[in-house]
């Protein structure tokens, strides 16, 4: 009888996860491509802010050439969420960093041209740039909590035997930010009057 | 730019414990700067036009952000309201700060194609901050309820006899029901217990059932059914 109750115990307890476990690996790996999805859609929208700004503004060759450069490299390295290293994710953020610096450049440039500012195709772009921006960090927050709901599963018992008895899946670093946003958002921002 | 990696920053940095108002109906005016009657009659519409099976649109006035920029707040604010339907994720948000002078339209995914990020911001800088700017809130939300209710339309287009959503019947729990089903059969003892009991349970059935009405006009409730958001709208201020 006893020997009953203890093997049902333990076969409950290691049912635990067995569901859970690889739904919590796949919402990580669902969280990454949203990721990836919004970045590609700021990408995307680039060219097009390019020459518009180009129109008005033909003297800032140098900060429209960075933004095209950064965009090349970004756009260049992609990502598989199901193969993902570290290393890979840290390459990843470093071009897309890379990008955002040449980005906010670009911007900062275009205060200083009034017709610029004014013009429609401009602000229809600003306004699709923020959008894309916010749906950026909202994709990077949802990956953040998937990644720590996976890790919760892998190291919490009663899961955390599930997953040593079978999938032996290790935890995954958390999501950081790269160099370059690290320096920038530690810097005090620039307040010019 | 900067802004919104100081919104990424304070994500990762702040634990907030800002509280959120509750959904009561679609308009919630915690900030107090509507009449009640154009409450009412914004809500009557907004009500109307979710009971028709389109887009659950929603208008939040707020005292304050709490120091989270307001995509913040708006997010957090849709995932605990869960506003939309979940298959159809056709919410829409129009939260306002007048303390902060500053308002935001967040688009619920499914809709993100038909009132895009672009359109979104027109509606703010275009129609709503002139009003705004002016100290005119009721006409300068329902300028941007119209403009939002435009843009969304042509969605539901291909869909002359949308289903209704039902009139938000309160729910009573199942366990409750079986178990006036099993009084009914077996009542037993006295004619005048069961009578009594009987009587009693549909009496309570009857009041749960009687619209627990959530604003005053309407006899259904008001509330989120399950849909999603991943960020697409504009901010602006005033």
């Amino acid at each position: 009888m006893r020997l009953i109750l203890i093997s049902l115990t333990a076969l409950f307890l290691t049912g635990c996860g067995i569901q859970s476990i690889p739904q919590a690996k796949n919402a990580t790996e669902a969280a990454l491509a949203e990721v990836t999805n919004q970045y590609k859609r700021r990408a995307d929208l680039i060219p097009n802010l390019v020459s518009t700004v180009k129109g008005y503004a033909k003297h800032e060759q140098e900060t429209l050439e960075g933004v095209i450069q950064a965009r090349a490299s970004a756009t260049q390295i992609t990502l598989d969420p199901t193969k993902t290293t570290p290393e890979d994710l840290q390459k990843y953020q470093a071009a897309q960093g890379q990008l955002s610096a040449a980005l906010g450049r670009l911007m900062v440039v275009s205060e200083q041209y009034p017709n610029l500012k004014a013009d429609a195709n401009f602000r229809d772009l600003q306004a699709q740039l923020e959008g894309t921006e916010n749906r950026i960090t909202i994709a990077r927050q949802r990956y953040i909590e998937a990644v720590n709901l996976f890790n919760n599963q892998v190291t919490v018992p009663p899961t955390s035997w599930t997953n040593s008895l079978f999938y032996h899946h290790a935890k995954m670093p958390q999501w950081d930010l790269s160099p370059d946003e690290k320096a920038k958002a530690e810097k005090a921002p620039d307040v010019q009057f | 730019m900067l802004a919104l990696f100081g919104l990424f920053f304070s994500l990762l940095t702040q634990a907030t414990a800002v509280q959120f108002p509750a959904l009561t109906s679609p308009v919630v005016d915690e900030a107090g700067i509507l009449s009640s009657q154009e409450r009412t009659e914004i809500e009557s519409w907004l009500y109307g036009y979710r009971q028709s099976g389109r887009a659950q649109i929603q208008v939040v006035t707020v005292k304050t952000l709490g120091d989270l920029p307001i995509e913040q707040y708006s997010i957090e604010l849709v995932e605990k309201w869960k506003l939309g339907g979940q298959k159809t994720d056709d919410g829409v948000l129009f939260l306002i700060a007048p303390n902060d002078r500053a308002m935001r339209i967040e688009v619920g995914q499914g809709l993100e194609g038909a009132l895009t990020d672009v359109q979104a911001k027109r509606i703010l800088d275009d129609r709503v901050r002139p009003l705004f700017k002016e100290g005119k809130y009721a006409l300068g939300i329902a300028a941007g309820v119209h403009d939002i209710i435009r843009a969304v339309d042509p969605e539901y287009a291909n869909n002359p006899n949308p289903v209704p959503q039902g009139r938000g019947k309160a729910k009573v729990p199942t366990w409750l029901v079986i178990l006036m089903i099993l009084f009914l059969i077996f009542g037993g003892g006295s004619r005048r217990r069961r009578g009594f009991l009987g009587g009693a349970l549909a009496g309570g059935m009857m009041g749960g059932l009687g619209g627990r009405g959530g604003f005053g006009g309407g006899g259904g409730g008001w509330s989120g059914g399950g849909g999603g958001f991943s960020g697409g709208g504009a901010s602006s201020n005033w």
